[in-house]
């Protein structure tokens, strides 16, 4: 646990030092201000309306988004040799995994920063009828989507040496992921396949958050298949060692 | 200390070792020799934990590298050859974060950094950003790196690799420091570097060790001594001289310097063979301008060793 704690601030530094990260922030807080008050304008000054007409765009956002964040974390060590010294240090390869994972889940959470100060300056300034409990859940409903997009770019990043790479395979599997939730439109509305595929649309997920509600039974899905990628991960890296 | 028995890597259809043995005792400071790509780098990964043997074992401070690796990793500082740090961290941040990482705790940490930073010399440095240090000084961070924790073995891969001349002495200088406080194995394929540093070394040759025995045995190693002399005189006296000799033979031909020839031999006596040659040197009416040992000891005997001397000759 104390090797965890040193490896995910070691992780936590690294991005929040690097002016890539600033600059990601900057430009998801600008463009998706830019929708998020185009929505708000759009539904009368209405933050329910506008929070439920920008999260489609938050949803395309989180799916670039996550492979960015999650390329870099074992191709540029690999690439640069510090997997060596990472790998050669008294650590187990499940600690150099997770804390990989934590640091990109905080750093994605971090991204939703600008909707919560927009949220608070309206509150403050324009005494606007904050529903804080939709803005949570809708987080949350993100957050969830995010803790299987992050694993998935991270296996992708454990697996090649090329960041870009990483980042195509992330995208590419979090795009067939989406698509599980597409196919229920081929399916009989009411059948054992349409309701199976509801179970995984990511994209239902996002939509419920957005509605204010937190569907257990999704976030329990959601950290089951998390945890099955981040073992396969620790196994992708372990089996890496051996070729 | 360390303990390799019948060290075997395969890495798909190639045989990087091919059962190697050997073993370091504690305080002992040991040179891996060898060409590149004869098997150091990824005897040293082995070592280190970075990698697993196909098959054998290796026994660090005890332990085996295979079931008991974290205590292995614990046991040891390492110094890979491309000395891979974080760029963006400063020297003394980084330290810190490995001390940590290598299971130092609270108060023990600073202390560590700061006699780590004193015997690599970069207290001066602690501030600057690891990206901005010369290759030399990015050397030497590595090197605290591999001492922060006192760990009793280092394991150094190519330490001056890449280095210009002071800064290899400067290395060469703070392995030397180490030498009797922690056990050392020093890879290298230079051959100064392992004389001036080690006690003994293990040769390495396409995947097998060709030898192992102390520095100095090594460099009387093998039957047969070399020797180099410069004479003026007619090439043909010179050919004649050294015809019929059966102690005594040629590497390669003479060369022209000037009005005089060098030439490098080979004899099983050196004394013997060099009284020889100088008797049928002046019977020939030559004049013997230099007689000196030639292509020093140890490469000589590294050369022997992995059969490379007939090339050297020539």
């Amino acid at each position: 646990m104390r090797n965890l704690l040193i490896l995910t601030r070691r992780e936590l530094a690294a991005s929040f030092s690097s002016f890539g990260y600033y600059a990601l922030l900057g430009a998801v807080a600008a463009i998706s201000g830019f929708f998020f008050f185009q929505a708000l304008e759009q539904g009368g000054g209405d933050l329910r309306w506008a929070l439920v007409g920008s999260s489609g765009f938050i949803f395309w956002l989180a799916l670039i988004l996550a492979p960015l964040l999650t390329m870099r974390l074992f191709a540029e060590e690999r690439k640069s040799g510090s997997l060596e010294l990472l790998m050669t240090a008294p650590v187990d390869d499940w600690e150099v995994v997770l804390a990989k994972y934590l640091g990109a889940l905080v750093v994605f959470t971090t991204f939703f920063a600008p909707f919560w100060l927009a949220h608070l300056v309206l509150a403050l300034f324009f005494d606007g009828p904050v529903d804080w409990g939709q803005l949570s859940a809708t987080t949350l409903g993100f957050s969830t989507v995010a803790l299987i997009q992050l694993a998935i770019g991270l296996m992708a990043s454990a697996l090649v040496s090329q960041q870009l790479w990483a980042a195509l395979f992330a995208f590419l599997g979090n795009m067939a992921l989406y698509s599980l939730g597409l196919l229920r439109l081929l399916c009989e509305e009411g059948s054992r396949t349409w309701n199976l595929l509801g179970y995984v649309d990511i994209g239902r997920h996002v939509q419920t958050g957005v509605a204010g509600l937190v569907d257990l039974r999704q976030v329990l899905l959601q950290v089951s298949v998390t945890l099955l990628l981040l073992f396969w991960t620790v196994r992708i890296v372990e089996v890496r060692k051996w070729r | 200390m360390i303990e390799v028995r019948n060290l075997f890597k395969r890495y798909g259809a190639f045989e990087a070792l091919k059962g190697i043995d050997f073993e370091v005792a504690a305080g002992e400071s040991v040179g891996l020799l060898g060409e590149n790509g004869a098997g150091k780098t990824t005897t040293m990964r082995i070592l280190a934990g970075f990698i697993p043997p196909t098959s054998g074992t290796v026994k660090l401070a005890g332990h085996e590298i295979v079931f008991e690796s974290k205590a292995v990793r614990r046991n040891i500082g390492y110094l890979p050859e491309s000395v891979p740090l974080y760029g963006g961290m400063r020297v003394q941040e980084f330290l810190d974060y490995r001390a940590r990482l290598k299971g130092l705790r609270g108060r023990e940490v600073k202390p560590a950094v700061e006699r780590a930073l004193g015997l690599v010399d970069l207290v001066a440095r602690r501030r600057s950003l690891i990206e901005t240090l010369s290759k030399g000084l990015r050397q030497r961070v590595g090197l605290a790196d591999a001492l922060v924790h006192s760990p009793p073995v280092l394991i150094l891969d190519e330490p001056t690799s890449g280095l210009d001349p002071s800064q290899r002495r400067d290395v060469r200088d703070l392995i030397q420091g180490l030498k009797g406080k922690h056990t050392v194995l020093v890879s290298s394929h230079i051959l100064p570097e392992i004389e001036t540093t080690c006690d003994r070394a293990v040769v390495i040759h396409g995947g097998n060790v060709v030898a192992r025995a102390s520095i100095e045995e090594l460099k009387r190693g093998g039957d047969r001594d070399r020797f180099e002399i410069l004479v003026a005189g007619p090439l043909e006296a010179l050919n004649r001289a050294l015809v019929g000799q059966t102690d005594l033979r040629s590497l390669g031909a003479a060369v022209a310097e000037g009005e005089h020839w060098r030439l490098r031999l080979e004899t099983g006596d050196l004394v013997r063979g060099r009284a020889l040659l100088v008797a049928r040197l002046v019977a020939e009416g030559l004049d013997l301008i230099e007689l000196g040992s030639s292509a020093g000891g140890l490469e000589s005997a590294f050369l022997q060793l992995i059969g490379r001397d007939q090339e050297a000759g020539s």
